[in-house]
């Protein structure tokens, strides 16, 4: 489980990315938490999980390519 | 009347106090300290609250992040930690003191302040219990809790139902304002105080040297916090008691000289008074100080590393001593989806008590951190989502995400030690942290009773992460307090060390045991008494 938590995680260059971007102040409101009422960040974060699931085998493969 | 000298080595919390003391005591005191400085990367911090210089700042990374590459990014992990502006604290430790270490990764500082310059600023005072466990005796070292919190000046909330455990000491300062999630928090743990304290858990708002109050101090005016969520990155107002301030404060002073730039190597006793070997870091030039006596510290390791140095206790295996330490990413859900204001401080808002049943005067010490002004890159990179997705579910919970830390009490074991082997000029100290299977099933009852006691509070840990032995950033042990004076590497509970009665411990370095509370404050407070019961030898010798 915890193989597959690390090998789902981005790569560091991805983040390095978000990290410039987070330190653009023309970014700031992209990085702003979301406050739409508790029932739309549930919502909201069921999306995200089962995005992500279905996203997780494309991600594997592309991970274990670059190994 | 001849004045008489005092070498206290070390500048950290303990050294600060322990020179302050001595000097009210009217002694001569020289500060021995390597005294890492940057002044530079807080010269680059502009005036404004995080939010403000977030949105305008084109060089905020400069001091948010420094300049990061994508492999040491990496090592960044999503809790509280040394954020560029408070990296120098524990720089060069390596060159200056090596270490080989098995299964313990400490921090360790030479900087101005030590790991005080760091420090998240937490103040608990120990309940008896505890103190005797330590080997401090609680009657003499009570008074100098209230000295310290004179001194640095304190805030807490003495109404509530942790202030017993936390705060013996006054005066203390009304307590810092909760921050919108804290507040949730807290009004939740109000309304279920029942199943709370039926999982052993007490909350309260956490005592902090931060200043909600001004102080005035020898002429340097310290204000109280703006609230502008700066304080891991700056500190405009010097609201966060730091021990550079008493360092300043005391420059004035023309009965004490700071020695900076020096490396403090070995004792040696001569006459009635003592002799400290040293080295200037940048010339490496050897030179010696004379003093009527010594104060050790140096911390937990640098000051058991001089000891052993002194005495020639070469390879021989003394006590390491470090709590084990874990956070809990967790959720808030009455905080999802919710605004939270941005004025507020960054340091811990709230602190719990949790006892467990099996040993319930052994506490375990929960710390409740919001999470705002750390960036949400760290959250994302430990996700196991696409940055988009990561970002955007980061964005979902930020209000609501709350950072528990528990520290468990921590005893001695054969299997945790340190020694002193002989390597080039100095030696190298080696440590080695083993936790034993009872240790690690203790530690999985507590982490099970934290977490039925966070979903008390409606609050949802999803994770619960281990930074690793030596994480907690709290050390003691090495030497021990015990009153065989036939015992060399033991100390009398005023801090004088057996074997040298001239040298004193001025730090955790004889502690006997770890509670779970941080230990900064008591070690200020042991620092004071032990600069106090040196004052009164020397008074009495004269």
């Amino acid at each position: 489980m915890k193989w597959l938590l690390t090998t789902l995680r981005p790569d560091p260059e991805a983040i390095m990315d978000l990290v410039r971007a987070e330190m653009e102040p023309a970014r700031y409101s992209s990085f702003k938490p979301i406050t739409a009422g508790p029932l739309v960040a549930f919502a909201g974060l069921a999306t995200i999980g089962i995005l992500g699931l279905l996203l997780a085998p494309i991600r594997l493969l592309k991970n274990f390519r670059s190994l | 009347m001849t004045v008489r000298h005092v070498i206290v080595v070390g500048s950290g919390p303990a050294g600060a106090q322990a020179a302050k003391r001595a000097i009210d005591d009217g002694l001569l005191v020289t500060m021995v300290d390597v005294g890492i400085d940057d002044e530079q990367t807080r010269a680059l911090i502009p005036s404004g609250s995080f939010e403000h210089l977030r949105k305008t700042d084109p060089a905020q990374f400069r001091y948010f992040v420094g300049e990061l590459n994508a492999k040491e990014l990496a090592g960044v992990r999503a809790g509280a930690q040394l954020t560029p502006p408070r990296a120098f604290a524990v720089e060069q430790a390596e060159k200056f003191a090596p270490m080989i270490n098995h299964g313990f990764s400490p921090m360790r500082s030479f900087a101005l302040g030590g790991l005080g310059a760091a420090w998240g600023t937490g103040c608990y005072t120990f309940n008896d219990y505890e103190l005797a466990r330590t080997g401090l005796a609680a009657t003499p070292l009570l008074p100098f809790y209230d000295e310290v919190a004179r001194d640095i000046g304190i805030s807490g909330a003495v109404e509530d139902d942790t202030a017993a455990e936390f705060l013996r000491c006054r005066p203390v300062q009304p307590p810092q304002p909760l921050d919108t999630n804290a507040a949730s928090l807290f009004a939740t743990y109000e309304k279920r105080r029942r199943a709370a304290v039926l999982h052993g858990l007490l909350l309260g708002r956490s005592p902090l040297a931060m200043l909600s109050e001004p102080l005035d101090r020898d002429g340097l005016r310290r204000e109280p916090n703006r609230l502008d969520d700066m304080d891991f990155y700056s500190d405009e107002t010097r609201s966060l008691y730091r021990p550079r301030y008493t360092i300043q404060e005391l420059s004035v002073r023309k009965n004490f000289r700071y020695l900076g730039g020096t490396l403090a190597l070995a004792f040696r006793e001569e006459g009635t008074g003592v002799k400290l070997a040293c080295r200037n870091v940048t010339t490496g030039a050897a030179f010696e100080l004379q003093a009527d006596r010594l104060i050790l510290a140096a911390g937990a390791m640098g000051t058991t590393t001089l000891v052993l140095r002194s005495l020639g206790r070469l390879d021989e295996r003394v006590p390491l001593l470090s709590n084990a330490y874990h956070y809990i990413p967790s959720v808030n859900l009455a905080m999802l989806g919710r605004p939270a204001a941005n004025r507020r401080h960054s340091c811990a808002q709230l602190i719990g008590v949790v006892a467990p049943p099996a040993h319930p005067a052994e506490l375990l010490v929960v710390t409740f951190f919001s999470y705002r002004s750390l960036l949400l890159f760290k959250i994302v990179k430990e996700l196991p989502l696409p940055t988009n997705l990561g970002l955007l579910a980061a964005r979902f919970m930020q209000t609501a995400l709350t950072i528990v830390g528990v520290h468990h009490p921590e005893h001695s074991s054969m299997r945790k030690w340190m020694a002193l082997r002989r390597s080039g000029g100095d030696g190298i100290l080696e440590t080695s942290y083993e936790v034993s299977d009872a240790e690690r099933r203790d530690i999985r009852l507590h982490l099970a009773q934290t977490r039925s006691a966070l979903a008390a509070l409606r609050c949802v840990p999803f994770t619960t992460i281990d930074p690793g032995n030596g994480s907690s950033i709290h050390y003691a042990g090495g030497l021990r307090i015990t009153e065989d004076a036939r015992d060399l590497l033991g100390t009398a509970s005023d801090g004088r060390l057996h074997a040298a009665p001239s040298v004193y411990v001025g730090d955790s370095a004889n502690w006997l045991w770890l509670p779970s509370k941080g230990p900064t404050l008591t070690l200020m407070a042991v620092a004071r008494r032990v600069a106090a019961a040196v004052a009164a030898d020397l008074h009495s010798a004269a």
